[in-house]
């Protein structure tokens, strides 16, 4: 009972950290209709900036996830502007495989600028364990798994408020249903579109601080995780932030039960299982809204 | 005005006799083509950096102390990538469009693998840079392995927790890939029939796995007293102990922490802090060694040529030691005709017979036919200021 209690714990805490991103994902596909394939690189970017900010610059904790934020989100303020804009008249399809082509431009420039080899990126919170007596046992919670459970609830929480109740969140909601009949009520469509970008990019960012202490930090570590949030975002409903957060936590769950009852070696074979379950039974995902085309 | 003409018409006959001269001298050593197929891009990249740091040192040795009689050599460097998808490309070119005598590389035995072929088609010699023992399982006659097989270092290792540590009860997690699914039935293999003991769990991994709370409560659950990592990144290895510890005990006074080579590597002091390596111990071919006066040269031209300006490690040492692997074979050779049809193929006789003393230790590959030159393998242990020590 320990084991699995502990297991679930670990799994939530690792579910979260999907969560993170695949709220990116969501956002973006919430107001664009499309995915982004680079979003795991910014993961990766305040990774970068968060080590460089707390080993060089010595800044308190709460100034380095600002600041990686906001310097994620700067970076992709440029790349949109370059890179995507020019494509939001065009095709879906055209904006899409720049955003595949991004992921690798990031990657690489992340690979000059900080070098190939990993860093490592010392704790900035409290990265003890707590241990809760149970049965004749005890349960081991890391203050830095409760950090990132934490992090994410507030995130979902704020965006959620940000997206219903206020001018721009409204405003991306309306160039999700209709560009062109917002762009007539006087909606600027691309500052919408710009400031979806950059709420994912720091979304993103957030995460890659959270955890570039625990995993440490490298040009590819964006690569897999940018999958596997890509995999919550879907499972939980493309578009959907509540689907987000919970088709992270189901698969960071999935991920560890499995590995533990079953084998580790088989780790993504019990994700994808799940996700293409969930997509038979429900394809617009758990939380997704199915579409109704009238013919 | 026939002054002049003498003038010039005898410095002409001086320029033709030195320019004589020269030619003659830089036919006497003959230039000996080595592809060097190592990772110039992607997330291994910095192997490339180390593998060109290691043979300038290496060729620094060998000009200062005039090693190579008969020959220069010319090191050419192709980017496989670090991965099994950009061997064979790698291949072919210092096969066919480089026209190498002699080839080291790759860094996975996977890539070892797909391209050993193109070599022993094309009869020139390989030094494989990797430990993965599949690579000497294919029978292959040119190629040579710069190092210890994973066997070998899986062999070392359970000898050292079994009969020097005393432990009996050992959980394994090992990578997913060739060498270490090889490690790790070697592992199982030889605790059972040799030890008669059996392994608490047994754990795959695959290469960018960074959660281990499911292997880590397992081995909890079956009461391991040591544990192996037998994986490719150090960043999961200090995830996976930071795990333990967290969810366990403390490393190594409760529970032991071992490794693969992997452990022994340079980008340790990258990913681990100082409080967390001690301890952890791990097989290898090199181990510095400030009384050895082979390997502190080894040490201070590798630094000096390294960008990063590090210590080197298990890796840099293989490559060292295949530069000398060569040079031993060819003064072994003696003088021959570089363009003839069986250069490479006499080379690779004398490489799979060569005897030296490298920085990893004593290699005799006439000893075994398989191209393995070093059978004996140390244990290091990481201790205070990222130190190494050898304790095995």
């Amino acid at each position: 009972m320990v084991m699995l209690i502990q297991a679930l714990l670990s799994g939530v805490a690792q579910g979260a950290i999907y969560a993170l991103i695949a709220l990116g994902y969501s956002v973006i596909y919430r107001t664009l209709n499309m995915g982004h394939f680079a979003q795991g690189e910014f993961y990766m970017l305040g990774a970068f900036f968060g080590v460089w900010l707390f080993t060089k610059l010595n800044l308190p904790p709460i100034i380095v996830f600002i600041a990686s934020g906001l310097l994620t989100s700067l970076v992709m303020l440029v790349m949109e502007r370059l890179a995507y804009r020019p494509l939001y008249t065009r095709s879906v399809m055209g904006l899409l495989i720049s955003t595949l082509g991004m992921q690798y431009v990031i990657q690489t420039i992340a690979k000059i600028v900080w070098g190939s080899d990993v860093k490592r990126f010392p704790p900035m919170l409290d990265d003890s364990t707590v241990y809760i007596p149970f049965q004749d046992n005890r349960i081991a919670i890391s203050m830095q798994s409760l950090w990132v459970i934490g992090v994410c609830a507030i995130l979902l929480l704020a965006l959620t408020l940000f997206l219903t109740k206020t001018k721009t969140g409204l405003a991306m909601s309306a160039v999700s249903m209709n560009r062109k009949a917002a762009a007539l009520m006087g909606v600027n469509i691309n500052t919408v579109i710009t400031s979806t970008f950059i709420i994912a990019a720091f979304l993103a960012a957030i995460a890659g601080v959270l955890m570039g202490p625990l995993y440490s930090v490298s040009f590819t570590m964006g690569s897999g995780i940018g999958t596997k949030a890509l995999t919550a975002a879907v499972m939980g409903g493309f578009g959907s932030l509540p689907g987000a957060v919970l088709g992270g936590l189901l698969l960071g769950v999935v991920e560890t039960l499995g590995a533990l009852y079953i084998s580790s070696a088989y780790k993504d074979l019990f994700s994808f299982i799940v996700l293409i379950s969930i997509l038979f039974l429900r394809p617009q995902g758990l939380f997704g809204q199915a579409k109704v085309t009238k013919v | 005005m026939k002054q002049r003409i003498k003038l010039v018409a005898v410095m002409m006959c001086l320029v033709m006799l030195f320019s004589t001269l020269a030619s003659v001298s830089v036919a006497e050593k003959q230039t000996v083509k080595v592809g060097v197929m190592c990772p110039l891009s992607g997330q291994a990249a910095r192997f490339g950096e180390i593998y060109k740091a290691s043979i300038d040192a290496a060729m620094k040795a060998v000009n200062e102390d005039n090693l190579l009689e008969h020959y220069e050599l010319e090191f050419n460097y192709v980017d496989d990538k670090g991965a099994t998808h950009g061997a064979p490309v790698a291949a072919t070119y210092v096969i066919d469009n480089y026209g190498a005598h002699v080839c080291i590389g790759h860094l996975l035995t996977t890539m070892i693998l797909v391209s050993g072929q193109y070599f022993e088609d094309a009869q020139v010699p390989l030094l494989g840079i990797v430990s993965g023992p599949a690579s000497v399982q294919q029978g292959w006659e040119y190629l040579c392995i710069e190092t210890g097989t994973d066997l070998d270092q899986a062999d070392t290792l359970l000898e050292y927790l079994i009969n020097d540590k005393g432990f009996s009860k050992i959980g394994l997690i090992h990578v997913n890939t060739e060498g270490g699914m090889s490690a790790a039935d070697r592992i199982e293999e030889t605790i059972q029939k040799v030890y008669n003991l059996s392994l608490v769990s047994r754990d795959p991994m695959a290469t960018e796995d960074m959660d281990f709370t499911a292997q880590v409560l397992k081995l909890k659950e079956g009461g391991a007293e040591a544990v192996i990592f037998w994986g490719l990144s150090q960043a999961a290895g200090n995830v996976c102990m930071k795990q333990i510890e967290q969810l366990w005990g403390q490393v190594p006074e409760e529970i032991f922490f071992a490794g693969g080579t992997n452990l022994a590597q340079n980008q340790m002091l990258e990913t681990w802090s100082e409080e967390d390596i001690q301890g952890v111990v791990f097989p290898v071919g090199y181990i510095p060694n400030e009384d050895d006066p082979k390997i502190v040269r080894f040490i201070e031209d590798f630094r000096e040529a390294d960008p990063l300006k590090q210590d080197p490690a298990d890796v840099p040492a293989r490559v060292y030691d295949a530069v000398f692997h060569i040079v031993t074979a060819l003064n072994d050779m003696g003088a021959q005709d570089v363009d003839s049809d069986d250069f490479s193929i006499n080379l690779n006789k004398a490489l799979r017979n060569a005897v030296f003393d490298g920085v990893q230790g004593h290699f005799d590959f006439s000893a075994n036919d398989n191209g393995v030159g070093l059978s004996r393998m140390n244990i290091g242990e990481w201790g205070p200021g990222f130190s190494q020590r050898k304790v095995k």
